[in-house]
């Protein structure tokens, strides 16, 4: 069952900031260091929530793989343009 | 004795700036309220009960109630959010561990905890410079079977009666319950949100009837509420730490189909008795 593989990926991708950073480079050699289906990898590389939801990947994994995989999702999910209203120092 | 001096339902979760319009700014100038509120109340500490968003929690273990117990923390960093540390409060965390094994309630000790946005988000609404302790409890509301609300519940009680009995004299403690309310996250429903759903959660506990919501099955949740709905565990284990003699504030409300989730906000305040 790689569903297994596919979630330790998702795992790796955010405990590892060098992998996340390939990942988003070149997803295609990140996914060849993982023993999953080839129609797993597509559906990994299409990266859309219906591939993903039909890949049978958690929902919250859902999120965190999107946000490795698409940068619109990571820009839509940074809330920083609201920290300085609350008085928040993020240097 | 220790005293619970507010409780607080609220959205722990903001979108990119402006991407819902108005109604997201009403909802952050709710969230900052909120922490206003907070603030004005000088609490010694907060007890802030969320959601784990899977980078403490895997799939490999879903412990269905869990306690941080450091005397410090620091943030994950997901959705761009500051990872400088805050307090914990270690002492009061071992003695509800403690409190909660003598009601016969399992409670899992987390250490190394690191708070994603269901904690840090509205921990710095209520403390932006990081100075009040924070006890974060951690409900899983996202594996099945996640846990019944009547369990939320129980232990809600719990955490009042040793705030009540166990704390020192003075001692000010804020619950804060967080997440939802009505998403549907991960399936084909996607941006889907119930208003009345979440109306019905908020009236009930507003009116101090939030153990009414125990009545209702996790089927009930996650069809009117969605998967994500299932998030008012953590206002339910709020409302139960206040308890039903309360006088209940709506603070905000916005459907947002934008940001996929029906988000609320509210005020507990005990009525002396």
């Amino acid at each position: 069952m790689s569903l297994v593989q596919v979630h330790a990926l998702v795992r790796d991708l955010y405990r590892q900031p060098d992998l996340f950073k390939r990942f988003q480079q070149t997803p295609e050699d990140v996914l060849r260091d993982y023993d999953i289906t080839a129609d797993e990898r597509a559906q990994l590389l299409d990266g859309s929530p219906g591939a993903l939801h039909a890949l049978g990947m958690h929902p919250l994994v859902q999120m965190v793989y999107g946000v490795a995989k698409n940068p619109a999702m990571k820009t839509q999910l940074a809330v920083t343009a609201y920290l300085h209203d609350i008085g928040v120092d993020a240097s | 004795m220790g005293k619970i001096v507010a409780g607080y339902g609220t959205a722990h979760i903001m979108m990119a700036r402006h991407s819902a319009g108005e109604r997201g700014e009403r909802v952050f100038a709710g969230m900052k309220d909120i922490g206003q509120r907070i603030r004005a109340l000088e609490p010694d500490l907060a007890i802030i009960i969320s959601s784990d968003h899977m980078y403490n929690y895997s799939l490999d273990m879903q412990p269905p109630f869990a306690l941080a117990t450091d005397d410090a923390f620091v943030p994950f960093g997901d959705m761009d959010l500051p990872k400088e540390a805050f307090p914990g409060h270690a002492g009061f965390a071992d003695g509800l561990m403690q409190a909660s094994s003598e009601a016969y309630f399992d409670l899992t000790r987390l250490t190394n905890y690191r708070p994603d946005h269901g904690v840090i988000l509205p921990y710095l609404m209520m403390s932006p410079q990081r100075t009040l302790p924070a006890v974060p409890l951690i409900i899983n509301t996202s594996c099945d079977p996640v846990p019944p609300l009547r369990r939320a519940w129980q232990l809600g009680e719990i955490i009042a009666a040793f705030c009540r009995d166990k704390r020192p004299a003075q001692e000010r403690i804020v619950v804060v319950g967080t997440g939802g309310l009505s998403h549907w996250l991960g399936v084909p429903e996607l941006g889907k949100t119930n208003p009345q759903f979440d109306h019905a959660v908020m009236d009930a506990i507003l009116s101090g009837h939030g153990k009414n919501l125990t009545a209702w099955s996790q089927e009930k949740v996650r069809a009117e509420g969605g998967n994500g709905g299932q998030e008012i565990l953590n206002w339910v284990c709020m409302a139960a730490a206040l308890g039903p003699s309360v006088k209940g504030e709506r603070i905000y409300y916005e459907d947002i189909p934008e940001w996929v989730t029906g988000m609320g906000g509210l005020e507990l305040r005990p009525i002396a008795a």
